[in-house]
Parts: structure tokens; C-alpha cells; sequence
């Protein structure tokens, strides 16, 4: 009798806990949007990021996103890879909204995150379902939204009692001239931070950060929020276009520059029937930067607009139109 | 070795990390101890000013860069702004006035520091960028010669806050270091703990003030050898007849220095 207690105990009850954990806590997965309300203007384009906390005990696999999305809104995933998230991680999806012809107005949308739960041998596709509102204004800059962002408040606990910890080890030294406890906490803060900074990949992010110049982020010009309005004149001489030319508009998600060259890029495209273009994200594809010549000196620079078929680079926004002409071989 | 001589070569060292890109390396994880602009062409160091107002607009906790921060500010304090920063070094060459510092506008350098963390906050930009010194030599400059920048009013903005604290350097000594350094700021919190730090012989010392004449952040290193403004270039040490000032690299567990240094002064002679 005594040696099934044991059994249940100590292989049962531990192999049962996650199990039981997982089912009474709620949901498994937890999401934040961002941004929660989409402003778009029409034909516009927008990006919906949704980070993703697995807080059970056990990995959630495939994980898909979707939207459901009233007539004239289209809906694209963002290519993210999200085979797998582990217990108590964190993850991103995203889309991209691009609205057609629609009236100006404010509309509802749902996003679906589809994804699969294993405990063990049993296996649920589970479906969660999140609301979105977009407006769409004319008037709006359309922008990709942020790449990289928080998460829950909770990630700010371990940082707070590291706070907490120190503030009590200044205490300590100032009052009680005992220096050791400072120095303790002092020395497990930069091995704290340094590795689990590293574990969180930050080093990464920093090195992505700087090396990736948004030309109005350190003051080289000024960020424009309106939408570009193309002059009479650019109107004419884009319409006069003699060849098919694809243009390629190279940004960063954060890049305060950016929604404004895509605009302008778009606007372009809108009265001239031979331009083409594509946006392409310098995080996801340096390699074409590189190849298109938008890295110099090892700093991908953004915005940065190219002829597909080779030439001049334009770099931000300053006086945009007039080079854009120039670059299209239509300006004087 | 003469220790401004060394401390020469740590700067020119410095200067050589800032713009090692030359070489063709590319952008490093490594966080510079300095103020020290990213954006320059030839960086291959992040610069922690910069990356803090990012992590900010992010809303990431900066693991990364705390960890970093404190090993700077454990190993050397403003050690750094006088040992290594290309900024600083630039400070000293334009160093001719040594005035005594204004203590009260020596917090500066703190509300530049909390005023960058909130500006980058509350507009979701890189405010302290737009205005840097630093990014107006490192970065302004040479992109308006590589057909990037042009002259507009965000160059010029540059410009008038790079002649402002070059005039304020000729005007006062480690002008910048002194009273506007965010950076400077940040290392200033662990000045009293660091490894590298000035001890105070107080039985040596005369009182002669030979040291408060020639220290370039304007202190008496005589009875200020612990101060938060402190950037331990040793200039103190060197004009130190008595040997009463020492640049020394220890921990400072009651070690020998601060026992020295908190020694009541004989007057027995």
C-alpha cells in the first residue's frame, strides 16, 4: 500500500501538475496588438503586429495568423516563422491590411490566431479570436507599424526588484558604510544583464539598431507625417513615362521617414500606369540592399528608392519629388 | 611612462575603436563607452546613448545595456570621459580655460540624461540625436559630403549645437563633460565605486591647491578627490609635489586608499 502512495506521489502527481496547470490558468496563449487601432488612408497599406506569451507549461505549435475583413480590406500575413513556441516565450505575427477603394470610415475587423496544443499524446487546434478597429481617413500616412515591441507589463517585475535590490544595497553603503552587498548586487547586475540580455538576443537588436541609419532618426532631415501631394507638373511628366520602370522602396519598419517615400512612391504609381514598385524591409533582405547600393560604409540607409534596372540611389525625403522625376528620367 | 603621456595613447586608442570602420569592418555588438555617434560611417561601436532612447521607444528592457552600463561604471566610472571618449579627447585639445565648475549646473548633464530617456518616450524619436554634438561632427558632416544629408533646417540645427559647445569648450574646459553629458551622467552614478577611482592622502597633503589649478573639470581634487564630476585623467597626481593624489585601480572594499583617504589629517608636524 504504502509503495503506490509513493508511485502516485512522486511520478503520478508530478506528471499530472502540468497538466492540471495548464487547464485551470486560463488561456494559453496571451496576446497584445499593436497597434490596436489601425488609421489607414484609402489605398493605403497598415501593419498589425500581435506578440504572443505562451504562458502554460507546454509548446504551441503552428501557429497562424488571420482576419477576417469587411468587403474592400485585404488581409496578408507577414511571412514570420512561428512553427513553435515554447512555455512562458514570447512571439510575434504579423499582417499587413491594405484598403482598396473604401469610403473613409471606421471598421471592424477580427484576427484569428489558429494554433495547435499537445499535452502529451492529445492534441487541440485551438482558435482565438481578437478584435480590431481600422479607420480609414483620407489624409492618412500608412505605415508598417512597429517591428520590434514590449510585451506585458510583467517583464518589467524581475527589472523592479533588481531596483528594489539595489536601492537597498545604496542604503547599506550610505548610511552603514558596508560597501560588499553594493558590489555583490553591482556585480550580479552586469552578469545578470549581459547574460540574459544575450540569451534574449539583445546584443542582436543593438547591433540592428545601429547599423541601420533612418536618415531623419539622427537629424539629417525631418520626418513629413502628410500625405505628398504630387505637383501639376509631376502629374504631366509621369504620364509622359516611355518605358515600364519598377521602382524599389527600401525602409525599416521604425524608420519615421519611411511612410512618407512610400507615399510618395504610391502616389506616383497611382497617375503612372508603367511604374511599378516594391517595398522591401532592409531587416528581412540586406542582401538586396547591399546589391542595390543602399549600404554604404556598412550603414543600410533608409528610405531609399532605386530603379530596379540600376542607376542612382535616392536617399530620404528631402525635395523627393524632384529627384524621384530625376530618377525616372521624366524630370528637368 | 608619464601618465598624461598614457593617457594619451588611451584616447588615441579610443579614437581608433570609434573609427575602426575604416578597415571595413562592419557594425559590432559592442556598446561604446562613450558618447560616440552610431551613425558615423566608419563606427563599428554602438553608441549607449543612442541604443537607450531606441530600447525606450521599443518599450524593451535593456538587459544588454545595463549589463553593460554598470561594467563600464564598475570598472572605471568617468574614467572613461577622461581615458577614452572620443568627445572628451576633442574637450581636452579645445581645453584652455580651466575655471572653477559651477556645481549647481554641473547636474545638467542629469536633466539632459532624464530629459533624453522622456523625450524619446513621449515622442517615439531620437530626439537627442537631432541636437547631438556628437552626430553633428560623426554624422551630419560626412553625409552631407557622401550626397546623403543636404543643407537643411535639421543640418543646421546640427551646426548651431555643434559651434555652441565647441565655443563653450574654448570657453570652459570639458565644457560638454562637464555640464551636458548624458553619457558622462550615466557613468557619473558609479564614480564613487569604481575600480579605477583617485585616493587623498591627507597627511601628505598640504592643501597647496597645485591640483585645483590644473584639473580640467574645474574641481579642488583636494577635498573633491570622490566627486561625481571626477573624469580621473590624473592631471591632479601629476602636479602633486607631495604624492598626496594617486590615480589607483583597486576595489574599494575599506582597502587601503579610502582608509587613507577617510584618515583624519595630523597636525603634528
Amino acid at each position: 500500500m504504502n509503495r503506490w502512495w509513493v508511485v502516485f506521489v512522486f511520478v503520478f502527481v508530478p506528471a499530472l501538475l502540468p497538466a492540471i496547470c495548464a487547464h485551470g490558468q486560463g488561456p494559453i496563449l496571451t496576446y497584445t496588438l499593436r497597434p490596436t487601432q489601425v488609421t489607414l488612408a484609402p489605398g493605403g497599406t497598415a501593419g498589425i503586429e500581435v506578440e504572443i506569451h505562451n504562458g502554460s507549461v507546454y509548446p504551441a505549435d503552428d501557429i497562424a495568423l488571420s482576419a477576417s475583413v469587411p468587403e474592400g480590406l485585404s488581409a496578408t500575413p507577414q511571412e514570420v516563422d512561428l512553427k513553435e513556441l515554447d512555455p512562458f516565450k514570447d512571439g510575434r505575427l504579423g499582417l499587413t491590411l491594405a484598403a482598396g477603394d473604401l469610403e473613409p470610415g471606421t471598421y471592424d475587423l477580427e484576427l484569428q490566431i489558429v494554433y495547435t496544443y499537445c499535452i502529451d499524446v492529445s492534441c487541440f487546434q485551438i482558435v482565438d479570436k481578437l478584435p480590431v478597429t481600422a479607420v480609414v481617413e483620407a489624409g492618412a500616412v500608412s505605415s508598417h507599424g512597429p517591428s520590434v515591441a514590449g510585451g506585458s507589463p510583467w517583464r518589467w517585475v524581475v527589472p523592479l526588484v533588481a531596483v528594489v535590490v539595489l536601492v537597498g544595497a545604496i542604503a547599506l553603503w550610505v548610511f552603514m558604510r558596508l560597501r560588499v552587498p553594493l558590489y555583490v548586487v553591482l556585480g550580479l547586475l552586469v552578469i545578470g544583464g549581459l547574460g540574459y540580455g544575450v540569451r534574449l538576443n539583445q546584443q542582436e537588436q543593438a547591433q540592428g539598431i545601429a547599423s541601420v541609419l533612418c536618415t531623419s532618426c539622427v537629424g539629417i532631415e525631418e520626418a513629413r507625417h502628410e500625405v505628398p501631394a504630387l505637383t501639376p507638373g509631376a502629374v504631366l511628366a509621369l504620364q509622359g513615362l516611355s518605358q515600364d520602370i519598377r521602382l524599389i522602396v527600401f525602409y525599416a519598419p521604425w524608420c519615421h521617414s519611411c511612410p512618407f517615400a512610400e507615399a510618395m512612391v504610391e502616389e506616383m504609381a497611382a497617375v503612372a500606369p508603367r511604374l511599378t514598385y516594391e517595398f522591401v524591409n532592409v531587416e528581412e533582405d540586406r542582401a538586396l540592399a547591399a546589391t542595390n547600393g543602399v549600404i554604404r560604409s556598412g550603414r543600410t540607409i533608409v528610405p531609399a528608392i532605386v530603379r530596379a534596372d540600376g542607376g542612382e540611389v535616392v536617399f530620404g525625403i528631402e525635395d523627393l519629388e524632384s529627384r524621384l522625376l530625376m530618377l525616372l528620367g521624366v524630370g528637368s | 611612462m608619464k601618465l598624461s603621456r598614457l593617457r594619451r595613447i588611451h584616447q588615441s586608442l579610443g579614437l581608433l575603436l570609434g573609427f575602426f570602420g575604416f578597415t571595413g569592418i562592419g557594425m559590432t555588438h559592442l556598446i561604446f563607452p562613450g558618447l560616440h555617434c552610431y551613425a558615423c560611417p566608419l563606427s563599428i561601436t554602438i553608441c549607449p546613448i543612442g541604443l537607450m532612447q531606441n530600447l525606450v521607444i521599443y518599450g524593451t528592457v535593456p538587459y544588454f545595456l545595463v549589463g553593460t552600463i554598470v561594467a563600464y561604471g564598475l570598472i572605471a566610472g568617468r574614467g572613461f570621459c577622461g581615458w577614452f571618449c572620443p568627445f572628451g579627447f576633442l574637450n581636452d585639445l579645445l581645453s584652455f580655460r580651466k575655471v572653477r565648475i559651477k556645481r549647481a549646473a554641473s547636474f545638467g548633464k542629469f536633466l539632459v540624461l532624464v530629459g533624453t530617456i522622456l523625450a524619446a518616450w513621449a515622442f517615439a524619436d531620437t530626439m537627442f540625436c537631432k541636437v547631438c554634438p556628437v552626430a553633428s561632427i560623426e554624422a551630419s558632416i560626412p553625409y552631407l559630403f557622401m550626397g546623403v544629408a543636404q543643407v537643411n533646417r535639421p543640418f543646421l540645427i546640427h551646426m548651431g549645437t555643434l559651434v555652441g559647445t565647441l565655443v563653450g569648450m574654448v570657453i570652459i574646459a570639458r565644457f560638454w563633460c562637464r555640464y551636458l553629458c548624458p553619457m558622462g551622467a550615466l557613468l557619473a552614478l558609479f564614480n564613487r565605486v569604481s575600480f579605477l577611482h583617485l585616493s587623498l592622502d591627507r597627511r601628505a597633503c598640504s592643501q597647496c591647491a597645485a591640483c585645483a589649478a590644473v584639473c580640467p573639470m574645474g574641481l579642488e581634487p583636494h577635498t573633491e578627490y570622490d566627486d561625481h564630476n571626477c573624469i580621473k585623467c590624473g592631471a591632479c597626481t601629476e602636479a602633486c609635489s607631495l604624492g598626496a593624489l594617486r590615480l589607483t585601480l583597486s576595489l574599494r572594499i575599506a582597502g587601503k586608499a579610502v582608509r587613507e583617504a577617510r584618515a583624519p589629517r595630523s597636525d603634528s608636524s
